[in-house]
């Protein structure tokens, strides 16, 4: 079945930019003697700053969506274009320069340095290292609560908080869009509920686009558009305006 | 270059394993420069004895009894040599540090003895000069602290049997220089040796004129070989080469060894290091890191830490055996050789072999990092 979705999903603050766009995308893994595909022909247009959930089961490619338009995976075919630029065409240093200074990231594990302290970690997001980055991200943690642990080290603090250390390392470079791939998975629900708030807070005041992946929907729900997947396919687009095709 | 992400913090936050990797270079390199420097020591033991002293001049000695009175004046009237003078080649017994050694003990003509050791570039510390015809020797520092000798002693055969100098002599000076050689009244060595009976001069001490030694050395090189056996300083410094190329040989096959099994070691550590790290250098990758960045990165970590324990390793040696010269075989008159150019050099392949293998196996890793494999865990 090859379900052709066309998906334009424009955010509530009224931005009419850009943001994200997905044609004909797919993406196809060597699994063994087989193929395995984990995306097929997938079609997106995200526009404005807002938030959009990616939901689906497990398998169905919201994940491997995700990691495609933040230009983390090659995609098979299909074209991919973030602010404007086309990713397929971006040597691989463009594309890290991007990540690096317009994308930010919060992944399932907060993935933080083990001998670095808090505000060195949040640091290390920063698209150049100084000594005004660490300034940065000790304002940053005092701003997102976290100033106390600002010269501790990731070992000394529980899930939650580096969770919130991870979100801040994301937003350290003032990302136009932070992708979040099941940020709070890993997190009881007050936690997770602590972690949206941040990101949400940070994506208003910032006028960014948040794309975050989760299984979550109480995390899905409060989302402006919600991109379903299924079977590596888009299912459906909601509640933005859609066009299927 | 990185600040947070430089490798003076990573050690510094990282103090066991850097510890651990630093312990295990500097224990190599403190034992290859030691073996390195154990054997120069022997080795210069040697040539301080057979090659040294024909840097200044060509020893010229009779294949049977004595040299024929016409090479004698031949070499004589040749215009490139400067002086000739009769000499008794002799050694007296040194205690070192590989054990008992010898040095060389000159009978020469107690007149020409300043200007014999002028040229041989060594000083009378203390004492004097021997006397013309009397049983008189001066002997090298060294000698006289490895055998807690003192001036006014008695040395040789007559005193203690063990002893290799000939006859009995008296000391009457301390001399110092590189080549830490004795001399003695050519006419008191020659009255105890077998010789003292026969006419004639069994051996000479040919002296060249400036700039000419080459000259001389070629002509001596053509004397007849039934009637004399010359020592020039080429001929000397290629025969100890090729008797020293096997000692050589093994043990730079035993450094190499060494070498090779730490390195391996050395970069299954390194390696396993960075594995443990997979996580760290993913998600710099996720975050927009370049590869050739976070190569770079790993590059200049395993450099800094394996030259930083590489030159650990060559300062406790220097520092180990200064203290053990001062505190330990100085006062007991034996010299301890500190680290020359040589023994450093003998070390490099060590931070090289460690650094290339580890250099092979990490980059091998950072180049196939996947950032979603680490963040999905796959890796």
């Amino acid at each position: 079945m090859a379900v052709h979705t066309t998906a334009a999903v424009t955010g509530p603050v009224g931005g009419s930019g850009l943001l994200l766009e997905a044609r004909h995308v797919s993406l196809r893994y060597r699994e063994g003697s087989g193929v395995s595909h984990a995306l097929h022909d997938v079609n997106l247009t995200l526009c404005g700053p807002g938030y959009v959930g990616i939901a689906g089961p497990s398998g169905s490619g919201k994940s491997s969506l995700l990691y495609v338009l933040a230009g983390l995976k090659r995609p098979s075919g299909g074209q991919v274009r973030a602010l404007g630029l086309d990713l397929q065409r971006l040597t691989g240093s463009a594309l890290c320069a991007l990540r690096r200074q317009r994308f930010g990231f919060v992944f399932q594990q907060p993935f933080l340095i083990q001998f670095l302290t808090v505000a060195e970690n949040v640091a290390v997001g920063s698209p150049r290292i100084d000594r005004s980055a660490r300034q940065r991200a000790e304002a940053l943690l005092v701003r997102l609560g976290l100033g106390r642990y600002t010269g501790r080290l990731p070992h000394e603090l529980s899930g939650g908080q580096r969770q919130r250390v991870a979100a801040a390392r994301a937003l350290m470079n003032n990302p136009a869009i932070v992708f979040a791939d099941e940020p709070t998975a890993a997190l009881d629900h007050a936690a997770g509920a602590e972690l949206m708030a941040l990101l949400h807070e940070y994506r208003t005041a910032r006028g960014a686009l948040l794309a975050a992946v989760s299984h979550d929907e109480a995390v899905i729900s409060g989302a402006d558009a919600v991109v379903r997947m299924w079977d590596g396919h888009v299912r459906t687009v909601e509640p933005a305006q859609a066009s299927g095709g | 270059m990185l600040g947070v992400l430089g490798w003076v913090l990573y050690c510094r936050r990282n103090r066991a394993r850097i510890v651990a990797l630093t312990f295990t270079i500097v224990l190599a390199v403190m034992e290859v420069s030691s073996v390195a420097l154990l054997t120069g020591s022997m080795l210069g033991q040697i040539r301080l004895t057979t090659v040294t002293p024909f840097r200044d001049f060509t020893q010229v000695v009779a294949s049977r009894v004595v040299v024929p009175t016409s090479i004698a004046a031949e070499v004589a009237s040749r215009r490139q040599t400067r002086l000739m003078i009769p000499l008794i080649p002799e050694v007296i017994r040194v205690n070192t540090l590989v054990g008992p050694g010898t040095r060389n003990v000159f009978a020469v003509p107690a007149e020409l003895m300043p200007w014999f050791l002028r040229r041989l570039g060594e000083q009378l510390q203390s004492g004097h000069l021997p006397r013309s015809g009397a049983a008189e020797i001066a002997l090298p520092e060294q000698v006289m602290r490895s055998r807690r000798l003192r001036v006014g002693q008695w040395v040789g055969q007559q005193v203690q049997p063990t002893e290799w100098l000939p006859g009995r002599f008296r000391i009457v000076g301390v001399l110092s220089g590189r080549l830490a050689c004795g001399v003695a009244p050519y006419e008191a060595m020659r009255a105890v040796t077998p010789l003292r009976d026969v006419p004639g001069t069994a051996a000479y001490g040919v002296f060249a004129r400036p700039g000419q030694l080459h000259a001389l050395d070629g002509y001596l090189d053509t004397l007849p070989l039934s009637k004399v056996r010359v020592y020039t300083h080429a001929a000397e410094a290629q025969q100890f080469r090729s008797e020293v190329r096997l000692l050589n040989w093994l043990i730079w096959s035993i450094n190499l060894v060494t070498v090779g099994v730490l390195s391996l070691a050395m970069g299954l550590l390194n390696n396993l290091y960075y594995i443990q790290r997979m996580e760290e250098y993913g998600i710099l990758s996720a975050m927009g890191y370049t590869h050739g960045l976070l190569v770079r990165r790993a590059l200049v970590e395993v450099a800094a830490v394996t030259a930083v324990a590489w030159a650990t390793g060559i300062g406790m040696t220097c520092a180990l055996s200064a203290a053990l010269e001062r505190f330990v075989f100085g006062p007991h008159g034996i010299h301890l050789p500190q680290l020359d150019a040589h023994d450093v050099l003998a070390t490099l392949p060590i931070p090289l072999c460690i650094g290339t293998f580890t250099v092979l196996t990490v980059l091998r890793r950072l180049i196939r990092l996947d950032p979603v494999a680490v963040v999905e865990r796959r890796d």
